[in-house]
């Protein structure tokens, strides 16, 4: 459970853009696993887990929205991640040449490269981030990342085929080899 | 590199992501997991720290082998009690035995009516 915890808040954090949210998302998503979930054979928890922790992103995008909706300069602040599904490839794949022409070679240590690729992970869309860590990170088949998804199989392995593609775009922009 | 080798190496990138967080978030995540667990009913939670998640005819029946296995314990200890305590009569048997034989007196001295206030009144 220690490393599904840590994971869990780094999915939090990739998509709220905020620790101390994201550590409240993960304690709530744990509460509800714990309180209503309990009886369920071990097998079954985590995909359970990682639903509710998707639903807990949501809940909290929600509650932002119904917020910025009485204060209309929070609202300009938040948009940027809802879950419209703007077409980041096609602007990023316009930009690449010039800009991989105009970045210099450089050595990034371990350290620098997992920050370039957590902010390359909050700047996709959010449905692409999550198909990508549930699929590859979390290492669960198509099948399940579409359960939790609550979308179809095409589905997942498009986001997931867009999220790579950007992610290398993104990466590559910045001066990161994988 | 296709697709899903890029994905790999991202993947294990995050993974050393998540190995050196800060330990204040290690510990406040702790902390969460804790207080969550702590909403789990006992029965739940005694087998989870056991390592498996049984079902509740799983634990009755472990309920039961452990039942059995302390009423075979008890008995156990009783007849070890027991035997003990025999050995001891036997030793006790065998050492007036070895008085009687050692004394002057003869043995039919001891069964007689009066020799227990002889005995008091020779002291």
């Amino acid at each position: 459970m220690a490393e599904t915890e840590r994971r869990a808040f780094k999915h939090a954090v990739y998509a709220v853009r905020d620790e101390a949210a994201a550590l409240d998302i993960v304690q709530d998503a744990m509460l509800k696993l714990a309180e209503k979930y309990h009886d369920r054979p071990p097998e079954e928890l985590p995909p359970l887990f990682q639903r509710i922790l998707q639903n807990t992103i949501r809940d909290h995008f929600r509650r932002n929205k119904i917020r910025s909706w009485w204060t209309p300069l929070m609202s300009s602040l938040k948009k940027q991640d809802d879950e419209d599904d703007y077409d980041l490839l096609e602007s990023l794949e316009a930009q690449q040449l010039g800009q991989i022409a105009n970045i210099p070679e450089k050595q990034l240590d371990q350290k620098q490269v997992v920050a370039e690729i957590e902010r390359a992970l909050e700047k996709i869309p959010a449905r692409q981030r999550e198909a990508f860590l549930l699929r590859y990170w979390e290492e669960m088949d198509v099948a399940e990342t579409a359960s939790v998804m609550g979308c179809s199989q095409g589905s997942v392995k498009t986001h997931c085929s867009r999220a790579v593609h950007a992610l290398s775009i993104i990466l590559r922009s910045k001066g990161v080899t994988l | 590199m296709n697709e899903f080798d890029i994905a790999q190496r991202l993947a294990r990138h995050l993974d050393h992501g998540v190995a050196h967080l800060d330990s204040n978030v290690v510990g406040r995540l702790h902390e969460a997991r804790f207080q969550a667990l702590s909403r789990v009913p006992v029965k739940q939670l005694r087998l989870v720290t056991a390592g498996h998640l049984s079902s509740t005819s799983n634990w009755n029946a472990r309920q039961h082998t452990l039942r059995l296995g302390a009423a075979l314990l008890m008995v156990a200890v009783i007849l070890m009690g027991y035997n003990y305590w025999q050995q001891q009569m036997e030793d006790e048997t065998g050492q007036i035995d070895a008085r009687l034989l050692s004394s002057e007196l003869p043995p039919q001295a001891f069964t007689q009516q009066n020799f227990g206030e002889w005995l008091q009144e020779t002291r």
